[in-house]
């Protein structure tokens, strides 16, 4: 029984040995900018080398993602995953004002591929939200989870802060088993990106701070001492 | 009284634990850790042969997994489920009637016990629904469970909905445990409060807490 | 022995450099947290339009009281701070892009860029130029000779026209458009800063020289200056969401 890894070995560790829970939904929320999307790219990245189906759910294009990919020196190219992206590249087109379709395509992703572990990721949170009623986002990932729960899955989606109100952004938190914060603290003249597990299914509740930065082969991270 | 599960808790709500024949709400933001009021309290009334319903919008296995993460084993003992999965009943948040139904049909088979009800689908119903139907869905529900000698002990989400809701909720409740962020300075610190609860005199102190293995210690903050 | 007109302009100086440097300080310190090139680019945008005021404010005061500059640095300066301006607009346009939930493109932007920026630099390079060109021909004026008056016109009318078209009309409609209320405040105190610095140049001719500063001038210098340092800051601030810490105890 072995738990999906996160793809960053720092925070297998951090999250308790392994990585994420089997068969969870992790939320990770962040500025634009912080580079919260490599943790997605990791976590794919992880699936690929261990042969899991991993779905890319994007608005941008296969390129735009790659480029950024590159950036963080993740390696998409030897094995990529299965694109649902804005491109004509892509396995499946996305459109993001048809929720019914973004629902329908996942679950027959799902359906086609059970056999296997399956990691599903995906950037399109925050533009949902923006483009609907946060109830009606609410209902849609409630019925979603519902759906993917019943295969051997793992969704990450990231969700940009700054950009939604906080009640937004707490009924988000509430309804994901795991929350991961990357965000800026303002400490006097200084300005710290820190990493917290704001919840973890699984895990007592950790209060501490990690500072974290981002290299060649993942992250680096270390506890925040005050 | 029935033993919330956790002695530093009984003490604060006023002796040995909540009212008899109440409903006790705990409300806060996600990562502070009310969940475990609810799986001590579960935890307890299974130890006294209570007869425990825990109703959850997660499969049994996930609140399993979660309450071991507080060094909770429900081992041999377990609740009566109403959960997404794996439960003996289905726990469906968009549909009001079965899970109402549901419930007092389980009361009602096991009203030769004190019963103890745990509900932590109450965020998920106020976002599926208008606040105005749950606010009746849960008057009702509690007209028909005080008829027993039940004491229900439901969670709510603090910051994902809006501030008159909360409080038209806190008013259904008996009781209220409230769990905070308060900001001092640069400064945030968790903490915790006793709203209201029936029979017990208004408390105005916050405190300090934090879980281990064995319960939850409690210390008076001072400002 | 220094006159007092002069000791106050070293004041007001140290005071305007003082507080841009604050906001430049503040947006670099803000960079280096971030990894993805887009939103480094538009904190550096802010970084160096808060250098490059403090060196208006510099040349100002060399030119002015410590009399070491032989030209007035005005045009040169406008011309560098409407270049860096442009970058800033750029990048946050970019952003305000990617921020945009249907990833709409205003002004088909990404496109336009291509032509516009390579217009800018050639109008910004006239309108720096104009100024080294009077230094040349020697008299301590900005503008000599017909074809001074002309480039710098052109460049200064056209870099005057170009920019804040872009920034008052293109970049709040595209903000907007985006729904990131941070980036909205970012721009809005952005704007906040340019309102204050276009009050300071405005009023300049009325209250001083090209060749000789007063006191009035140096007050409008020093409220300009300060109001728009302080907006600068107050946009850099806006470059991310900063949150405080929650204690453990």
């Amino acid at each position: 029984m072995n738990m999906p890894s996160s793809g960053i070995i720092p925070l297998d560790k951090l999250l308790g040995g392994e990585g994420y829970p089997e068969r969870s939904s992790i939320l990770v929320v962040g500025p634009p900018g912080i580079g919260k999307e490599a943790l997605g790219y990791w976590f794919t990245h992880i699936g690929l080398v261990q042969n899991d189906f991993s779905i890319y759910v994007t608005r941008l294009s296969s390129r735009e993602v790659l480029q950024d990919v590159k950036a963080f020196g993740v390696d998409f190219s030897q094995r990529v995953p299965f694109w649902y992206a804005s491109d004509n590249n892509a396995q499946v087109k996305l459109n993001i004002n048809d929720l019914a379709a973004l629902s329908y395509n996942i679950k027959d992703i799902l359906k086609k591929n059970s056999e296997r572990r399956i990691r599903i990721v995906t950037d399109v949170l925050s533009s949902l939200l923006m483009l609907n009623p946060p109830e009606t986002i609410y209902k849609f990932l409630t019925q979603l989870f519902e759906d993917v729960k019943q295969y051997d899955a793992i969704t990450l989606a990231t969700l940009e802060e700054g950009m939604h109100p906080p009640q937004v952004l707490a009924a988000m938190q509430q309804l994901f088993d795991g929350v991961i914060e990357l965000r800026l603290y303002e400490e006097g003249l200084r300005v710290l990106p820190l990493l917290r597990v704001r919840k973890m299914r699984g895990i007592a509740p950790q209060p501490g701070y990690y500072n974290f930065t981002f290299v060649k082969t993942g992250m680096e991270i270390s506890a925040y001492g005050k | 009284m029935v033993s919330t599960g956790l002695s530093s808790l009984d003490q604060l709500v006023g002796g040995d634990g909540y009212p008899d024949r109440s409903v006790v709400l705990a409300v806060g933001a996600p990562g502070l850790g009310k969940e475990a009021l609810s799986y001590w309290f579960t935890h307890s009334g299974l130890l006294q042969g209570d007869f425990c319903l825990y109703v959850t919008r997660h499969s049994v296995s996930e609140v399993l997994k979660n309450a071991k993460a507080f060094g909770l084993d429900f081992g041999s003992r377990v609740p009566f489920w109403i959960a997404r999965d794996g439960g003996e009943l289905k726990c469906n948040v968009k549909d009001l009637t079965s899970l109402s139904f549901n419930i007092k049909e389980v009361l009602r088979k096991n009203s030769d016990r004190r019963i103890r009800i745990v509900v932590d689908t109450l965020s998920a119903l106020l976002m599926l629904n208008s606040p105005e139907t749950i606010y009746n869905f849960l008057s009702t529900l509690f007209d028909d469970v005080k008829r027993y000698d039940v004491v229900l002990l439901g969670t709510v989400e603090d910051g994902m909905h809006q501030p008159q809701t909360l409080v038209a909720m806190q008013e259904l409740f008996d009781g209220v445990v409230e769990f905070r962020l308060y900001e001092e300075g640069l400064r945030v610190t968790p903490l915790l409060r006793i709203r209201k609860m029936l029979g017990v005199q208004p408390q105005p102190g916050y405190y300090s807490f934090s879980f281990t293995s064995s319960g939850m210690e409690v210390s008076a903050y001072a400002k | 022995m220094v006159s007092s007109l002069d000791a106050f302009s070293y004041l007001v100086g140290i005071i305007t450099i003082s507080i841009q440097g604050y906001s430049t300080y503040w947006a670099l310190t803000i960079r280096r947290t971030l990894f993805i090139h887009l939103y480094r680019a538009q904190a550096l945008g802010i970084a160096i339009v808060g250098l490059v005021y403090a060196a208006s404010e510099l040349g100002s005061v060399l030119y002015y009281n410590a009399r070491v500059l032989t030209f007035n640095p005005i045009l040169s300066v406008i011309a560098l701070a409407l270049l860096c301006i442009f970058y800033w607009i750029d990048k946050s346009m970019s952003s305000a892009r990617r921020s945009n939930p249907l990833l709409r493109d205003t002004a088909k932007w990404s496109k336009a860029r291509i032509a516009l920026w390579p217009l800018i630099v050639v109008m910004e390079s006239l309108l720096f130029g104009s100024s080294l060109l009077g230094e040349f021909s020697g008299p301590p004026v900005p503008l000599s000779g017909v074809e001074g008056i002309i480039l710098g016109l052109f460049g200064f009318l056209l870099a005057l026209i170009v920019v804040p078209l872009v920034g008052v009309l293109l970049l709040p409609l595209a903000s907007r458009r985006s729904g990131d209320a941070t980036l909205r405040r970012q721009i809005r105190w952005f704007g906040a800063f340019a309102l204050f610095v276009f009050g300071t140049v405005l009023l300049a001719p009325f209250t001083g020289s090209a060749t000789a500063t007063t006191f009035a001038q140096q007050v409008v210098g020093l409220v300009g200056g300060s109001g728009a340092g302080y907006a600068l800051y107050r946009s850099a601030k806006s470059l991310v969401p900063l949150n405080k810490m929650a204690g453990t105890e």
